[in-house]
């Protein structure tokens, strides 16, 4: 796992709202108890693009909006069930978490500090210029 | 066979993972009595345990709060209130204030939304952290 602790994101990690990277987006993992004591765990998935190697910034559309997926959802009162089919489900872009658990970043949101759509080609180019002008 | 907070309960913990973060000063950074923890190593999310009963632990993000846990006299958390993006809360990419409590098993109860107007009681006890975060 880049920039993440493997045993702590397997042991409470994983349902306290781990955020992943791989490929292009962030999968925000989950897992929340009612009274009655079952766990509603989901991962959502949304773009991101990485910052420093540690941290993400969201990609939002014009409209500032979110293209949010749910791309896990699972309600029990089994945790440990819960645990199994998530790290069996082949969510990750068609892969499973432990087929890609050596390529998975765990990041941190970068300041709540959202990027455009529009203005991340921009970015990279001013970064490019930037740095080949000294 | 289950293992959740396991290094909790063989009495391990791993607050050694943390550290302060340090004001202008130099000095351990606080927010009244919240210490404001910085990872060691990859490390992510506030302890699940502290060593100091009644504790209070901040975690910021480019200075801007992202988490604040609320610790019981046993060292369990027992409150979260978190400032950020929640996909099923957030309007738009708008972060939101929200709390979750916990049990002492460590399960998470659902997010709550947070405000002066929808839980007057819990904002007002801290109210004084949120505060000083501009909230």
């Amino acid at each position: 796992m880049i920039n993440g602790n493997l045993d702590q994101f397997l042991d409470t990690g994983w349902y306290s709202e781990a955020e992943l990277f791989y490929k292009g987006f962030i999968y925000w993992c989950e897992g929340q108890w009612d009274k009655s004591g079952t766990c509603h765990f989901f991962v959502n998935r949304f773009p991101a693009i990485v910052v420093e190697e540690q941290y993400y910034r969201m990609i939002i559309e014009d409209d500032d909006t979110v293209d949010v997926e749910c791309v896990f959802e699972l309600f029990d009162h089994d945790i440990d069930l819960i645990k199994r089919k998530f790290l069996e489900a082949k969510i990750f872009d068609g892969k499973s978490f432990c087929e890609i658990e050596k390529v998975v970043a765990w990041l941190d949101e970068y300041g709540n500090n959202p990027i455009y759509r529009r203005d991340i080609v921009k970015e990279d180019y001013m970064d490019r210029l930037n740095s080949e002008n000294g | 066979m289950s293992s959740r907070g396991a290094i909790i309960r063989n009495g391990h913990v791993t607050t050694d993972e943390y550290t302060y973060a340090l004001d202008e000063y130099d000095n351990p950074k606080k927010i009244y009595d919240a210490k404001v923890l910085v990872w060691v190593g990859s490390r992510h999310n506030l302890p699940d345990y502290s060593h100091s009963p009644n504790a209070v632990y901040t975690k910021e993000n480019n200075g801007m709060l992202r988490q604040l846990r609320v610790y019981d006299s046993d060292g369990y958390p027992v409150l979260e209130i978190g400032y950020h993006f929640e996909s099923h809360l957030s309007k738009n990419n708008a972060p939101v204030l929200h709390y979750h409590l916990f049990k002492k098993n460590l399960d998470r109860e659902d997010a709550v939304p947070l405000s002066p107007t929808s839980c007057t009681e819990l904002y007002g006890i801290y109210k004084k952290y949120l505060e000083a975060y501009g909230l």
